[in-house]
């Protein structure tokens, strides 16, 4: 009898506890939770009397304006998305087949986008008031206009722009509930409406929650659209505190206090969602029902399905392109297409990069499955939820900390200055950008993941395939349509990114959203038209990926 | 007083007759078992009872009054019938306790109610779990008490038991449907399987292609079948074709009777396996039979038979140790029984 050893088969040990892939994964996670630690820490340093400046004057006025902010967007994107998820998915009428898509088109515009376009629109000096004026011979006294530069002309704006996440997220889960329960419902003697609100709408529940939340965090980081109508929250707090009041240290204990903001969102959607997502209980799907609608339901329909397409993309879309047209002798010189390619490259760059760092973590949490690498990527993952001002005050901080201490030690030891070797460049732009969209395409990563089985592994490895080159022949293959769904989707975030890029970008690096946001607030709105434009076009993009991603999510229907 | 009453119901899907012309009765208290391979319209006729699908034509009673037909149609709401599907379809955002008493009116006493029958069916100390942590059959009780619950005149039963494994759904079925037997309850269930329908039911309804084919009770099904599609679908079976000649259907294994049945039509003879009987072969002959393989299935046996000089099989059931062996040459004979003629151009519908 021969031991193992004299077979001449290869032999290789128990493999170390602590390796290559997992110090990857934990040094993705602690590179990435930095900016946030420092923003959080940052509460524990005295910030002079800036901060009780701030409490005594405008504080509370972010604190309202933020609270007003959030209830309103989430009534209406609640009331938005899950009425007209119901109604494409449940019923039939004119026009349903377009609009299941083209609901999801307002995600594509950046709600500053919407909020300058309606702005120079609705404003006293706009057309429509002027045509008002003009049409009644009324003047400024003689009637009412609802001012569109206030917190409901903001929460109008983020609703219709963001109302996409609950509609998506509401849509998946009724298409993904069997008919049979809604069936039983029915036979149990409750009508089609209260079945809606007894099974439909509670099993959905999960799913509309987490929409909301999504919506709702990008609330509370929206700058664009708050600096625009004058309504003052933390996001604008934050720059003007460290802009014009100069102190560093206040901003970002304003940045600590939106983080806990957000954090307070993610404990109420883990909350609401009381638990895990809800089990299928049936496994049967049959075509859904789609109750014909007819008269005035019908029409009833449309026009709930259309309107928010219409004020949330048509228009906007429409008056930017008629501005870009008319402007476009102005703008389209060679500038522009350097604010195009500047916008082009980094957003690529960011694409690249995030989704090169969520295949490392899917890889490690895969290779080596186990508590570290599942906790190291669900910290990694935590940027989403955090704003782009509080990433890049986190980033700032540490990276300008770094370069002056490094400048100073140079300077008293080798006699140089090192100057700003990482603030204000390339590199910490892209690492704010990596951890704040991490998470996405992490998510799309290892949702492509999840449809390789542990025991197609498993198979190749018996078929003599190394882990090495299982994941190059099994993994990257099936996982390419993944790969390119993510990077399309943090490319078009990046695109469209504002707070972050403000505060961060080298001096002088102007891209598409900073040219957008900084001619809009010289109130050249038409002049700025081609670069919203341009945001949006790259915008539908993934759009139209989600699109088919959906009408593809129903169960037993391929 | 009868819970359901079909009238020549039909309904087409595009270009296809789903149901055809469906006339059929459910009595208060009785269960009847609707059978048929997929696709053959028993799922619609369950769904057209319930108000889920809206008939093109014919009228639908539910405990005497009409609720679909003559311009008129009652929704499922309003139609006092109890559904039960093969997952059972349990609500998972509300507790078993919450998914019985769903359909009941708003009251003081409806969860009181609710827990009285989960008591009847012994899961009372289930009722605040969610239904994901029940098992099987506990799922299955908790489906057929939240039907049960608002006292439905007829109660719908799609597949109710296949979704078990089998020695649990014996014992369930059976529970099940004393249960709705005890309260008046018309039920009819729809299914596949001929073994529980032949087992749970009063009358069984065999469908093909949208119609009602036969119906008549399990016994009758089974001794008298209408054609060789009702006859094949309760067992394996022979077929034997042959010419009619004097009354008689001359077989290699013997002649089986054919009355009324004139002479020179061509005919097949089903043979159920348990009608093939056979003996040590005492004269060489033409009914002369080899036993090719032996299949102990438990109480019984099952035995392919060749003819020894026609390329004919047979498939034999006897009894637990009355089997030839492998290889033995044996005499062959029909129990008449078990066998019937019926018109040869009917093999068109053997394929199912």
């Amino acid at each position: 009898m021969t031991t193992l050893a004299e077979t001449g088969l290869p032999i290789t040990r128990r493999r170390p506890r602590i390796d290559g892939w997992t110090v990857a994964a934990l040094g993705i996670a602690a590179a990435t939770t930095l900016p946030v630690l420092v923003v959080a820490a940052s509460v524990l340093f005295p910030a002079g009397d800036a901060w009780a400046h701030l409490a005594s004057t405008v504080l509370g006025d972010y604190v309202l304006n933020t609270v007003w902010l959030v209830l309103g967007v989430a009534a209406l994107t609640f009331t938005i998305g899950v009425a007209t998820a119901w109604l494409v998915t449940m019923c039939t009428f004119p026009g349903r087949r377009v609009l299941e898509w083209a609901l999801i088109l307002p995600l594509a515009m950046p709600a500053y986008a919407v909020a300058y376009t309606y702005a120079e629109v609705l404003d006293y000096a706009g057309s429509v008031q002027s045509w008002l004026r003009a049409s009644f011979g009324w003047g400024r006294a003689d009637y009412w206009f609802p001012e569109v530069r206030s917190v409901g002309g903001a929460v109008l704006m983020l609703g219709l722009v963001l109302y996409p996440y609950v509609y998506m997220l509401a849509r998946a889960a009724f298409l993904s509930q069997s008919v049979c329960l809604l069936e039983i419902s029915r036979t149990l003697g409750s009508g089609p409406w209260r079945t809606f609100l007894r099974v439909g709408l509670p099993m959905a529940r999960p799913a509309i929650v987490t929409g909301i939340v999504l919506a709702l965090m990008e609330t509370v980081g929206d700058y664009g659209v708050v600096q625009h109508f004058s309504v003052s929250t933390f996001s604008t707090g934050i720059f003007r505190t460290w802009y014009g009041l100069g102190n560093l240290t206040a901003a970002t204990q304003l940045a600590a206090a939106l983080l806990a903001v957000v954090f307070l969102l993610s404990a109420l959607e883990r909350f609401a969602r009381g638990g895990a997502a809800y089990h299928h209980t049936s496994t049967r799907y049959r075509p859904l029902p789609a109750f014909a609608l007819r008269g005035p339901k019908r029409f009833a329909a449309i026009t709930a399905c259309g309107l928010p397409l219409l004020l949330g993309f048509l228009v906007p879309a429409g008056l930017l392109t008629l501005w870009a047209v008319q402007t476009a002798p102005r703008v389209l010189n060679e500038r522009f297409w350097g604010y195009v390619l500047n916008s082009v490259v980094v957003a690529g760059l960011a694409a690249f990069l995030a989704v090169a760092v969520a295949l490392v973590l899917a890889f490690a949490a895969r290779l080596r499955p186990g508590a570290v690498t599942t906790w190291a990527s669900r910290v990694s993952t935590l940027g989403y939820a955090v704003p782009g001002a509080v990433v890049a005050v986190g980033v700032m901080i540490p990276f300008g900390w770094f370069d002056n201490t490094l400048d100073s030690w140079m300077r008293d030891h080798v006699g140089i200055s090192t100057g700003l070797l990482l603030s204000g460049t390339l590199a910490a732009m892209l690492f704010a950008y990596v951890v704040r969209f991490l998470a996405i395409s992490f998510n799309a990563v290892e949702s492509g993941m999840t449809k390789i089985t542990p025991n197609m592994d498993r198979a190749a490895r018996s078929l003599g395939a190394g882990p090495w080159s299982a994941l190059r022949r099994i993994h990257t293959p099936l996982l390419r349509g993944s790969l390119l769904t993510a990077a399309v989707l943090v490319f078009v975030d990046t695109m469209k990114e504002l707070p972050a890029t403000l505060i961060l970008r080298p001096f002088n690096f102007d891209t598409l959203a900073i040219r957008t946001f900084e001619i809009a607030s010289d109130e050249r709105l038409a002049e700025a038209a081609s670069y919203a434009l341009s945001i949006v076009i790259a915008g539908l993009l993934p759009v139209i990926l989600l699109s088919a991603a959906i009408a593809r999510s129903r169960p037993g229907q391929s | 007083m009868s819970g359901l009453d079909l009238e020549r119901v039909s309904r087409s899907f595009g270009g296809t007759r789903a149901v055809d012309q469906v006339d059929l009765t459910v009595r208060a208290g009785e269960v009847v078992c609707l059978l048929g391979p997929s696709g053959c319209g028993k799922t619609t006729t369950l769904r057209l009872a319930a108000g889920l699908e809206a008939a093109d034509s014919g009228e639908v009673r539910i405990g005497g009054s009409v609720v679909d037909g003559g311009g008129a149609f009652v929704p499922p709401e309003a139609r006092r019938v109890g559904l039960v599907f093969q997952d059972y379809a349990l609500f998972p955002h509300l507790t078993v306790l919450e998914n019985v008493a769903f359909g009941l009116p708003n009251g003081r006493d409806k969860a009181e109610q609710a827990m009285e029958l989960l008591r009847r069916v012994n899961l009372s100390e289930r009722a605040s779990d969610h239904p994901h942590r029940l098992s099987g059959g506990e799922q299955q009780r908790v489906a057929l008490s939240r039907a049960l619950a608002p006292r439905p005149v007829l109660m719908l039963l799609d597949e109710p038991f296949s979704g078990l494994n089998f020695r649990l759904r014996d014992r369930i079925g059976e529970e099940s449907l004393s249960l709705l037997r005890a309260t008046g309850t018309a039920t009819l269930m729809v299914t596949h399987d001929s073994d529980e329908a032949m087992r749970l039911a009063d009358r069984i309804a065999v469908m093909r292609a949208g119609r009602i084919v036969q119906i008549g009770a399990p016994l009758d099904l089974y001794d008298r079948p209408v054609d060789l599609f009702v006859a094949e679908f309760f067992s394996e079976i022979n077929k034997l074709p042959s010419v009619v000649e004097n009354g008689l259907v001359p077989t290699a294994a013997g002649a089986v009777a054919a009355p009324g049945v004139p002479d020179g039509s061509p005919v097949v003879v089903a043979v159920r396996p348990e009608a093939v009987r056979w003996s040590a072969a005492g004269t060489a002959g033409s009914m002369g039979a080899q036993a090719l393989s032996v299949h102990p299935m438990g109480a019984y046996v099952l035995v392919k038979l060749k003819d020894t000089v026609r390329d004919i099989r047979y498939l034999m059931r006897v009894e637990h140790g009355s089997a030839p062996a492998v290889g033995a040459q044996v005499q062959v004979t029909l129990d008449p029984r078990g066998s019937f003629v019926f018109p040869a151009d009917e093999g068109a519908v053997e394929g199912r």
